[in-house]
């Protein structure tokens, strides 16, 4: 019995000593105490702050890339739009939004206006408008919704950035683990893992997203996406984070297709918030009526000096 | 004693495997890139360098003028490569505001035939003008003036696409027209009329126009909800293409009344169009008589995205309400019997090589009750931001005892390089 006492003691220290050893090594990344669905709601609240009444001036560059000397670099001449984009969150607490983005540049393109309307309820599909000037109208564009694996959602501008890279909200539509937090790029940051629910994945083009998380000014830093047999599809990576009127966000947004081995660099140019944009403005009138269009461009451009 | 130290082995085991799982997860914190390297040369790219060019920081000389160079060629496979078409066409355009409530915008064409162009023999040369408008915006109202296109319904040349003319089946692009229009928006509902003083008319050059000048006006009332469009259409029309009158030998393009409805809904990915068109007082030949009648025009279409992918399927119906045994189709050498109900199918397919600059698109049209089966493939190199080429080639094969006899055995190939500043 007596041997039996210190043959449990000894376990019990061995059970002390692993369990002391290991949380040492793990306490020196605890910085946050909250879960990783918490972390995401709080990113979730910080992307919307810095898309509520926005009015957006964005350069959208695209090229094949590659890597010489450790540094990625463009393989080819860039493609560059100019983009003007107008935000504002709508709906019940403010959790869905209505945008407008509109091509300045190239001359090829320019006057192409994408509308889209996008619902945090999971049960609402995401809507998108396009206008086309040579037939005169407003087309509807079917963004992915269905239940069909091996559709992919629809490309912004021709570019790496698809519909369902701009979504937000719907977070009921995912299931988050904590990866584990530590130092990335200087920065505290909680590395989280978001698993689509079995609903959300038919729709979705990833089995899964990373997303290395601020967890102090609660943005993104960078994002991997995988597709649905968990291989490495496409990453992004946010620099130039700045301040601006009491909002951290990235000023620089990259999408690299590791698949296709293209980029495409957002770069905000000019970022303004607190706009006064009437919820008339993000309607298909936008898109048809060109003087109604360029008056509140005018005016929010007035607004933005 | 030893089973201590056993056990602290087993311990320290324990723990350095549980600390080398939690270092693991720090290749999460290396910023690595996950990209193969390459011995190319390339472009720097960095998130701080202005790698991309000051393409837009440093405006362009003239940024409120448009300047395109688009040369053409057309060639005809079925007789020697024989060209068709060699033209030149300069396009200079603006836009802008032109008031706090005004935009404006125009497109001047100047096209220069060359010898060995089918038009040649009639013009060398020819300046239009492409787009021209004025539209001036005030609180829910918006008017709008000048040379532009209007588009109807939800499938493009489908029952209701009425308003402006194509080149047809062989050459599907549309020609804007002088119009004046007038919409009022509301929340979730707009409507807006449109007046045309003067309808342009395709006619045959062999036949001539009986001149009845005749006016052209149209309500269009759409309602936008969750998920679908849909909107109502009533109008007086005129037939975009002139109808030979078999009893005096003249063209006419009399003016018929529509009703009409369209509507398209998401689902799931596929976009759902739906027009139909009630069309009353047409014109059409029988044995003797040029007389009215009516037909009801639906069509049915999807649209399917699939990231760079969209497919296009299509049917679309033309069913005379009025219909007699002796009804008469013309043709440019005789004339054939109409029937009752012409249906044609349409398929297209359109994608991008790979992640390449190249794009493709593959579209198969079977008209008229298979009176005409019409393939199109087509190729084009978006070569940069400002310049492009395409590659398109036609084939139709055609009853010969029926009203699309003519374009039996047409073949075209159509290369095109296009330059915009």
């Amino acid at each position: 019995m007596k041997r039996l006492l210190v043959t449990s003691n000894y376990s019990l220290l061995v059970i002390v000593l692993s369990v002391v050893l290991s949380l040492s090594s793990v306490q020196i990344y605890a910085e946050t105490n909250l879960s990783a669905r918490e972390i995401m709601e709080k990113v979730d609240e910080e992307s919307r702050k810095s898309s509520d009444s926005a009015f957006t001036r964005m350069k959208l560059t695209t090229c094949k890339y590659g890597l010489s000397g450790g540094k990625v670099k463009c393989a080819e001449k860039a493609r560059v739009k100019l983009v003007e984009s107008a935000q504002i969150n709508t709906g019940q607490d403010n959790k869905d939004s209505k945008n407008i983005a509109i091509i300045l540049e190239p001359s090829s393109e320019k006057g192409i206006g994408m509308l889209s309307y996008s619902y945090d309820d999971s049960d609402r599909d995401n809507e998108t408008w396009l206008y086309l000037s040579a037939l005169g109208k407003v087309k509807r564009i079917s963004v992915r919704n269905s239940d069909d694996e091996e559709t992919e959602s629809a490309s912004i501008f021709g570019t790496e950035m698809t519909t369902e890279d701009q979504e937000t909200g719907k977070l009921d539509d995912y299931t988050y683990e904590l990866l584990g937090q530590g130092k990335f790029r200087g920065r505290e940051v909680a590395v989280i893992e978001s698993i689509p629910k079995p609903h959300r994945l038919s729709k979705s083009s990833y089995g899964k997203t990373q997303s290395w998380i601020d967890t102090e000014r609660f943005i993104t830093l960078k994002v991997q996406m995988f597709d649905k047999y968990n291989n490495p599809i496409k990453k992004l990576e946010v620099g130039k984070v700045e301040k601006i009127n009491d909002v951290w966000m990235g000023r620089s947004l990259t999408f690299f297709n590791t698949v296709s081995n293209r980029l495409t660099n957002m770069k905000l140019e000019a970022i303004n918030f607190d706009m006064e944009i009437k919820e008339d403005f993000l309607t298909q009138r936008a898109l048809t009526d060109q003087a109604f269009r360029e008056k509140f461009l005018k005016d929010l451009r007035k607004q933005a000096k | 004693m030893a089973k201590l130290i056993n056990k602290l082995i087993i311990c320290v085991f324990f723990g350095i495997s549980l600390s080398s799982f939690v270092s693991a997860d720090d290749l999460l914190f290396e910023d690595v890139v996950l990209f193969e390297e390459s011995s190319q040369e390339f472009d720097e790219w960095s998130d701080d360098s202005d790698l991309f060019g000051d393409e837009i920081k440093n405006a362009r000389p003239f940024a409120w003028l448009n300047i395109g160079v688009a040369q053409k060629w057309g060639f005809n496979p079925a007789s020697d490569w024989n060209k068709t078409k060699e033209r030149t066409e300069l396009i200079l355009g603006t836009t802008g505001s032109v008031s706090d409530d005004g935009y404006g915008e125009l497109e001047l064409k100047a096209t220069k035939y060359w010898p060995s162009d089918s038009y040649h023999s009639t013009k060398s040369s020819d300046i239009e003008i492409e787009r021209a408008f004025l539209q001036f915006s005030f609180d829910k109202w918006s008017t709008k003036l000048g040379r532009y296109t209007i588009g109807w319904g939800e499938l493009e040349g489908g029952a209701l696409d009425v308003i402006n003319p194509s080149g047809g089946l062989t050459d599907p692009v549309m020609t804007s027209q002088w119009l004046m229009s007038a919409t009022r928006y509301g929340d979730k509902s707009d409507i807006s009329v449109f007046y045309n003083s003067n309808p342009k008319i395709t006619n045959s050059t062999l036949l001539s126009l009986k001149d009845e000048r005749y006016r052209e006006f149209g309500l269009r009332y759409g309602i936008n909800t969750e998920g679908s469009d849909m909107a109502f259409y009533a109008g007086q029309l005129t037939p975009n293409d002139a109808l030979k009158n078999l009893t005096d030998g003249m063209a006419y393009a009399s003016p018929y009344e529509l009703l009409g409805f369209g509507m398209n809904k998401v689902f799931d990915d596929y976009l759902l169009k739906f027009d139909i068109a009630y069309k009353r007082n047409l014109r059409q030949n029988r044995l003797g008589q040029f007389i009215k009648a009516d037909r009801v025009d639906w069509d049915v279409a999807f649209d399917i995205q699939n990231d760079d992918r969209q497919y296009l399927i299509s049917i679309n119906s033309q069913y005379w309400l009025d219909f007699f045994n002796d009804s008469l189709t013309p043709t440019l050498l005789a004339s054939v019997s109409s029937e009752k109900n012409s249906m044609t199918y349409m398929a297209n397919v359109s994608d991008k090589f790979g992640d390449s600059d190249w794009s493709w698109n593959l579209s198969n049209i079977i008209a008229a009750n298979n009176d005409l089966s019409l393939i199109t493939a087509g190729l084009e190199w978006d070569i940069s931001d400002n310049l492009n080429a395409r590659v398109n080639a036609t084939k139709a094969n055609a009853k010969l005892d029926r009203a699309f006899n003519l374009l039996d055995d047409y073949q075209r190939v159509n290369l095109e390089v296009e330059f915009q500043y």
